[in-house]
């Protein structure tokens, strides 16, 4: 299906008119530099291009479009205001990224609290179906990719969309999301293997006793 | 990162599960290069006996995808508009002027705009209203909302619609959640040409409707949302997925599904999808989970069915659910149930013969 894209790939959707590169972290680059500049060209394109990512990022929280567009543009104009400092920010990208979702968190919990309910704030929740297996995927693939997903925490799940989706490094999710990814990401791995064991076993265990009937025959 | 060659030695004891969470490993799965391609597959051949956890572990790695949500092309436009003359007003050409102007001129400045400002404060500062209007419905519970160009909108049940304020010059724009029936004012007058305040779009997350002058009922449900066209010309569109435009014939119904990303298309009758609006909740052989769905979404109560076989069961013809008193009755009489209330949630239970 075309909605469904490897990570990092769907960036080819981004067509600059002024800065063909192949990678789009070296375009970026080179857009972050010419804000820092002044150059509003280049912040509109990132401006867009942030936009459309940022909003992806933002519906799996909430369903609220409203919020996700407020906590959107106040962040993309703090991106201008911040010009001068762009350069001091390693990975203008990701701290963008992170701020836009502590804000729109933020106004979730204070979205709830307007509804006057005496309900708890609820934690962000990363929506469960936001991860999904691919079509083409087979049938033993599927069911195990759908088994360790099962297992994962909202927060588990954030973090395999911020590293497989928006491609950011395990020390930068890790950073954004204040836990240890490599942990997360060995959880998923070894949930894989181990379903792929449980679903083997059944024979193995057969062949094994009908070995263990036959030595004692 | 765990790249280089020194490292090569490491990967022969790595077990299929160590390659999944390997930074270095997954980079080259996402994004492959000249680099990483030449080194994993000079790695395979020399070691062929472990070439199948790499091939798996690839393959698991690239069978995970992500649903992905896009906002409108024009949402991201308007929004671009609106921080760039946000900036422009803020530091914009008066700044420049300012720093070109002598004092004396300054003077001058400072003094006219404190003399405009008071005249605005003494003359009235007509309010303008609220940027938009929300309107909420709880379970249960219509609204009706009149919109100031004549647009007529019932909201049903458990619904939250937006209107942003008019604006010159900008088409009228309301965002939905749940479901609501529009009955849309024909402001248009010259159908060659559509100016832009005439036009009439409807946001949900999934779909833009855009609307000439109409009556129309959209149903935003659990990812799902439907729209049925009674009367007029409305064209569909989807938010951010490359899938051209619907034109909409009266009488047909179009379901798109944001979770897997897909439409369906048919013809209906038009009254039975917009038959709520005279508080009538009408659904048209409805199976019982269909039945169940519809009444947990509009009466806020959580229902559960025992026997799930049950649930494809199809109703035949029409069935009118305007309480949940009433809906519960039909239901336990048809299906030999019986409703038993538990922790603010309705079970329904098969009754032993």
């Amino acid at each position: 299906m075309d909605s469904v894209f490897y990570p990092k790939l769907l960036i080819a959707i981004f067509v600059s008119k002024h800065y063909i590169y192949s990678d789009t972290t070296v375009l970026l680059d080179h857009l972050w530099t010419d804000i820092a500049v002044g150059d509003k060209e280049a912040y509109s394109e990132v401006y867009v291009y942030c936009y459309r990512r940022f909003y992806n990022y933002g519906c799996k929280f909430t369903d609220d479009v409203s919020l996700i567009e407020d906590a959107l543009q106040e962040v993309l104009i703090k991106v201008w205001e911040l010009r001068h400092k762009l350069q001091s920010i390693d990975a203008p990208y990701t701290y963008f990224l992170t701020v836009f979702r502590n804000d729109l968190i933020k106004r979730m919990q204070l979205a709830h609290k307007a509804r006057l309910t005496h309900s708890p704030e609820p934690e962000p929740d990363f929506s469960i179906d936001s991860i999904i297996v691919k079509r083409e995927a087979d049938e033993l693939t599927r069911r195990q990719i759908k088994a360790a997903l099962a297992g994962l925490t909202p927060r588990q799940r954030e973090a395999i969309f911020l590293r497989f989706y928006e491609g950011l490094s395990y020390a930068e999710v890790s950073e954004m999301m204040g836990i240890s990814v490599k942990a997360v990401y060995k959880l998923m791995a070894r949930s894989l293997c181990q379903l792929k064991e449980s679903l083997s076993i059944p024979l193995a265990s057969v062949l094994c006793l009908l070995r263990a009937i036959n030595a004692s025959l | 990162m765990t790249g280089n060659n020194d490292c090569r030695q490491a990967y022969a004891s790595f077990s299929e599960e160590d390659f999944i969470s390997d930074e270095y490993f997954q980079n080259w799965v996402f994004t492959p290069d000249a680099k990483s391609n030449q080194f994993w597959n000079r790695w395979m051949a020399e070691h062929t006996d472990k070439k199948h956890i790499v091939v798996n572990a690839k393959k698991m790695l690239q069978h995970i995808g992500f649903k992905e949500d896009w906002p409108a092309e024009e949402r991201v436009q308007a929004s671009l508009r609106q921080a760039l003359a946000h900036i422009e007003q803020r530091e914009g050409r008066l700044k420049g002027i300012w720093r070109r102007m002598d004092s004396l001129w300054k003077a001058a400045a400072v003094f006219v705009l404190v003399a405009g400002l008071s005249a605005v404060l003494y003359f009235g500062l007509r309010p303008a209203g609220p940027l938009e209007m929300v309107y909420t419905t709880d379970y249960g519970k219509m609204k009706s909302v009149k919109l100031p160009d004549g647009t007529a909108i019932v909201l049903n049940a458990n619904s939250k619609l937006r209107v942003k304020r008019a604006r010159k010059n900008k088409p009228r724009e309301v965002w939905l959640e749940g479901e609501a029936f529009f009955t849309v004012s024909h402001l248009n007058r010259d159908p060659r040409k559509v100016e832009e305040h005439e036009r009439f779009l409807v946001y949900t997350s999934g779909l833009t409707v855009e609307v000439l002058g109409t009556s129309f009922n959209i149903r935003k449900r659990r990812g799902k949302t439907e729209v049925v066209l009674q009367e007029g010309k409305i064209m569909v569109s989807y938010n951010g997925l490359n899938k051209p435009a619907v034109v909409m014939q009266p009488g047909d119904l179009l379901v798109y599904d944001s979770l897997i990303q897909q439409v369906a298309r048919k013809t209906i009758v038009a009254e039975n999808y917009t038959a709520w609006t005279k508080k009538k909740l009408i659904l048209y052989d409805p199976s019982l989970k269909e039945i169940i769905s519809y009444l947990e979404d509009n009466f806020g109560k959580r229902i559960v069915l025992e026997d799930k076989a049950l649930g494809a069961r199809k109703m035949e013809g029409p069935i009118l659910l305007d309480t949940l008193e009433d809906a519960l009755f039909v239901l336990t009489t048809v299906y030999n149930l019986s409703v038993v209330e538990k922790d603010s949630s309705l079970i329904l239970r098969t009754d032993q013969k």
